[in-house]
């Protein structure tokens, strides 16, 4: 049984052996980008069924072509620079905001994060989706430690006019306060984000208005009826 | 999300350089080079999406969804019929000049009998040479568990060598 002795040693020599011969195919980098374009395809598709699944209409609208780098308005030494945006799970398709029972905001959470990837505080002045109406809002201003994350809840008036169309490209604007003063930065969303937004620009408060006006109309017209049926004699026989 | 064209060169360069030995710790792992080669391509595939989160350690990202997959692998295989693999059917008999080969296909065979949690840390600690502590962290255990996990799993490879002259683990030329 001395052989057995040093077993690690012989196990790691052995499996060294076993596996010399093993070469990873020569097209497994092509073989993986070609997974990962499915999985972006699979996901974007599921998104759609899910808002389908929930009664909300998707707007079908062509996908816009999308830099491969974020426009960078502010210098590379700027705090601004060190933001990103991180998508998250998490997130929902919007809710809406009543004053005195009128609708005054529609209120988006869009399922991710703005992180601050700098070694030092940035202190962000505003967030807004330019071209949708979205900004986020903030007391006064947002201080976010190194490595902190805001969550992307923006939210959208009413009577903000954003014109016949979404906006060709999707980006995150966000101003932060620097030494030489304000600066911002232009983010892309994720597609999974952008998607979202889609389907909760479908089911605007204008359109959410004007559904819930025709639901209480036809609620009303029910209550009419079975009155009216209520009210009738009962039949002989 | 897409990644950027620099990312996109990091990823690739990352793939080129580690695939070979990321591939044969899936091997071990599996039991089975074909399997081996489809965990390894999902957890690359993960591994791209995470690509703008990951901090300087894509090896312990990848290696740590070899662990997983597998382990997912071999229980739904516990509940399918048992597939046959390749390495299976290219068993010979044992002899002298063809010892080498044997080894390795009862090596394979032996790691195969093993619980898919004996059978990463020892494919961690003896073939990826990892320490005890970044078997534990890569695994999501503690240091002791992975010492007596290392333990138990030698010992029940120690008993199967009631016939050391047959066991794949036995000193061949010491024979």
């Amino acid at each position: 049984m001395s052989d057995l002795e040093d077993l690690p040693g012989r196990l790691a020599s052995q499996m060294h052996t076993a596996t010399a011969a093993d070469i990873a195919p020569p097209d497994l980098l092509e073989r993986v980008h070609r997974a990962a374009a499915r999985r972006r395809h699979r996901n974007a598709g599921a998104l759609a069924m899910a808002a389908i699944a929930a009664g909300v209409a998707v707007v079908a609208l062509p996908t816009p072509e999308r830099s491969p780098e974020p426009e960078r308005l502010a210098g590379p030494t700027s705090p601004a620079s060190d933001l990103s945006v991180v998508r998250s799970d998490s997130g929902r398709l919007g809710g809406s905001v009543t004053v005195d029972g009128e609708l005054r905001e529609e209120r988006v959470e869009l399922p991710g994060y703005l992180r601050n990837n700098a070694d030092q505080p940035v202190t962000v002045l505003s967030m807004t989706v330019p071209g949708t109406g979205l900004q986020a809002q903030f007391p006064e201003q947002l201080t976010l430690v190194p490595g902190g994350k805001v969550p992307l809840t923006l939210t959208r008036s009413v009577d903000c006019d954003t014109g016949p169309a979404l906006p060709a490209q999707f980006d995150l604007r966000v101003a932060v306060a620097g030494q030489s003063g304000p600066t911002s930065v232009l983010l892309p969303l994720p597609e999974e984000v952008v998607a979202l937004y889609r389907v909760s620009h479908a089911c605007s408060p204008e359109r959410r208005v004007a559904d819930e006006a025709e639901a209480r109309a036809r609620a009303a017209e029910e209550a009419r009826r079975q009155a009216e049926k209520a009210a009738q004699p009962p039949s002989a026989g | 999300m897409k990644l950027s064209p620099a990312q996109q060169e990091d990823f690739n360069a990352f793939v080129l350089a580690r695939s070979n030995a990321l591939l044969r710790t899936a091997h071990l792992l599996t039991g089975d080079r074909g399997h081996a080669e489809d965990v390894l391509q999902q957890a690359l595939e993960r591994l791209a999406r995470h690509w703008r989160r990951i901090d300087g350690e894509p090896d312990a990202y990848v290696r740590r969804t070899l662990v997983n997959l597998a382990t997912d692998r071999w229980r739904l295989r516990a509940r399918r019929p048992q597939e046959t693999g390749a390495d299976g059917l290219e068993r010979r008999p044992a002899a002298d000049a063809h010892a080498r080969v044997d080894d390795r296909l009862d090596l394979i065979a032996a790691l195969r009998t093993l619980p898919p949690r004996q059978r990463a840390v020892l494919v961690l600690r003896y073939f990826d040479d990892l320490t005890e502590a970044e078997t534990a962290h890569l695994i999501g255990c503690s240091v002791g568990t992975v010492k007596s996990t290392t333990s138990r799993a030698l010992a029940r490879l120690r008993e199967q060598t009631s016939s050391p002259d047959e066991h794949p683990l036995s000193s061949r030329s010491s024979t």
